[in-house]
């Protein structure tokens, strides 16, 4: 069988590190094949024979497959290691970038890696929709800490121009923001989207880096009555179909199912 | 030797056409290997099988299928009419028909083969019926005694002496079938389910994640997990919960979680193709079930270095995990002595350690080379001279 690297991963830095937990083969070579290109890149296995490791942050985006290569021969790289941690992919979004890379691991324990553009987004780690407030926290993510800059927490109705728009903290890249059900139930009906804005940064909230994409079919968050102008209003937060966060505002007994 | 297995339904998704692939595939490296299918319903199997095991099946329901002639009216006549074979306490009942009666009894009357293992009550009972002395029959049982009806069960006492050996899953199972046989009756060998040859993913240990896998189905005890997972999260408010799987528990289960406050740290997932690759970025597996007939979620999570928590409740989980080493077990159907469980894991991260260690260990016991091995065995021993007087023809 086939040596299995027992670590696998790109760093917050971009680095690739391979790691094998027994000195492969002399002459072996570790081979990044860009699928939409055919573009290749080769490192050879150091440390001992032990690992390699290599920049990948200026990779084309696509998907590049990994192999291994001695002797004219690929054979693809194995390894039982997942690819990331949550933590991992947390303190990734943590550092400014315009492009991600990270590793899939396929169910045949082959290594992908995945580059892609990214643009700022508001991650959300908690939702907290109770005591007549939804507390929402979480952290910036792809655009590293802001400070001295003003944050503000901006709730568009999707069929109006309403808006909402609170102060937030920020403490490094995290966030906390709230907002009261009383000031929704006041407007008129409504689906609220929700954004972050740091300086120029205009950020969606959205929940990604959880590694669970597919949220609205996963977990359902409660709702809250509040009168205002004698009809009374449910607010309930939820997650839309490309897992961003927003809120919806219904007349009690006229809410979607 | 060749050794044919009989399925009711290769061609779909089910515990029993899994471990019977495996176990085919791991046989076919050393002998000729046949699976037939009672049923097909489309042109190839939903689960992956080696070409080295040939697969044909009984009674094709395919919408364009062909029966040759003379059949063809024969089939049509007979398809609808209820099985006469089949004891109608069968839990697969209504799947078999008159046309099936036929087609099975006219395989069993003349199967080429050494061994014929059939995977299923009713396919037990016509095996022991109708099958020739001269092939070695065993009789496969993945389910309880228990849960089956007082009719089937007599079925059982009838019939099964007449099989050259039947095999159960866990050890209390087959002191369960030895008991219920009357006495000169078949040999009850008791062979657990393998683990397939693949490169199992490993948990690091790094992921504050709880994960639970099956179908979302009132025995499998979501309902206490949540409730546990409640007093978990009060503890440790960082870790999470994944359930995985279809079923129709599924939206009573995220309203529960929702209710109790819990949307934070519990996700209903949608079932994977790769739950081993989820199982790897987990830290510990929550095995809830009210009755569990053997537990191959609980080895395929060792083989992911995973230890589990689990009920100690009928009848595989207690028989797999060794608790303190490779897991805890608490009393059934206790949800704060399954939070108390996950607690202790949860919060000694050095335990959680030991025992993953253990867990990949553990896997080793049911790699299916292991569990071939002991197949082979038991073929050998029946087909050596002299053969027990079955009572088949």
């Amino acid at each position: 069988m086939d040596a299995v690297a027992n670590h696998c991963r790109v760093g917050a830095d971009d680095r690739l590190l391979v790691r094998w937990p027994a000195p492969v083969p002399d002459g072996h070579r570790l081979v990044l094949r860009h699928r939409a290109s055919g573009e290749t890149r080769t490192e050879p296995i150091t440390g001992g024979r032990h690992s390699v490791e290599l920049d990948v942050g200026d990779l084309a985006s696509g998907t590049w497959t990994l192999v291994i290569e001695a002797g004219g021969l690929d054979r693809p790289l194995l390894t039982d290691d997942p690819g990331f941690s949550l933590d991992g992919l947390r303190a990734y979004a943590d550092r400014p970038r315009e492009r991600a890379v990270g590793v899939v691991r396929t169910p045949e324990g082959r290594v992908k890696l995945r580059v892609r553009k990214v643009t700022p987004h508001a991650e959300v780690e908690a939702v907290h929709p109770r005591d007549g407030e939804i507390r929402i926290i979480g952290r910036l993510a792809y655009t590293g800490p802001r400070p001295g800059e003003s944050a503000r927490l901006v709730a568009a109705a999707r069929e109006s121009e309403a808006r909402l728009v609170r102060d937030v903290r920020l403490g490094g890249t995290a966030f906390q923001a709230s907002l009261a059900v009383r000031d929704l139930a006041a407007a008129e009906p409504a689906l609220w989207d929700l954004w972050l804005d740091v300086g120029d940064v205009h950020a969606r909230l959205v929940t990604r880096l959880d590694d669970a994409p597919g949220k609205r079919g996963m977990l359902s968050y409660p709702r809250q009555v509040a009168e205002s102008g004698g009809r009374e209003m449910a607010v309930r937060p939820y997650y839309t179909d490309r897992d961003q966060l927003a809120i919806s505002c219904r007349l009690v007994g006229a809410e979607a199912p | 030797m060749k050794i044919t297995f009989l399925l009711l339904e290769a061609f779909s998704i089910d515990g029993t056409v899994r471990c019977t692939f495996t176990l085919a595939e791991e046989l076919s490296r050393r002998h000729d290997v046949e699976i037939v299918s009672v049923l097909r319903d489309r042109d190839r199997p939903l689960l992956p099988l080696s070409d080295r095991v040939r697969l044909r099946s009984l009674v094709d329901l395919r919408p364009e299928a062909k029966i040759a002639w003379p059949n063809a009216g024969r089939a049509e006549r007979l398809m609808p009419e209820p099985s006469a074979l089949i004891p109608p306490q069968e839990r697969s009942y209504n799947k078999f028909s008159a046309w099936t009666d036929d087609r099975i009894g006219r395989f069993l009357r003349r199967p080429r083969t050494d061994v014929l293992v059939t995977t299923r009550a009713g396919l037990n009972l016509l095996a022991a019926r109708f099958a020739p002395r001269r092939v070695v029959v065993i009789g496969q049982e993945h389910l309880q005694l228990g849960i089956n009806e007082p009719e089937i069960i007599d079925e059982f006492k009838e019939w099964y002496p007449r099989l050259d050996a039947l095999t159960t899953l866990t050890a209390a199972d087959g002191a369960d079938y030895e008991a219920a046989l009357p006495a000169g009756s078949c040999p009850v060998h008791t062979i657990g389910n393998g683990l397939p040859h693949r490169l199992y993913p490993r948990s690091r240990q790094e992921n504050r994640v709880v994960v639970a896998a099956g179908r979302i189905v009132w025995i499998k005890g979501y309902d206490l997990l949540i409730s546990a997972f409640a007093k978990v999260v009060e503890k440790y408010p960082e870790w999470k919960l994944r359930i995985y799987g279809d079923g129709p528990r599924r939206e009573e289960l995220r309203r529960k979680a929702t209710r109790l406050g819990l949307y934070n740290n519990v996700l209903m997932m949608e079932p994977t193709d790769d739950m081993e690759g989820e199982f790897a970025k987990a830290s510990v597996l929550a095995m809830s079930s009210r009755a569990e007939p053997f537990g191959m979620t609980i080895i395929e999570a060792f083989a992911c270095g995973l230890p589990v928590v689990g009920f100690d409740c009928p009848r595989g989980p207690r028989e797999i995990i060794t608790a303190g080493h490779d897991g805890l077990l608490v009393p059934p159907e206790d949800p704060d002595a399954f939070a108390e469980a996950l607690i202790r894991l949860i919060g000694d991260e050095e335990l959680r350690l030991r025992m993953a260690g253990h867990a990949l260990a553990s896997a080793e016991r049911f790699d299916i080379s292991v569990v071939a091995e002991r197949w082979e065995k038991m073929l050998t021993e029946l087909r050596a001279a002299p053969r027990r007087a079955s009572g088949r023809r």
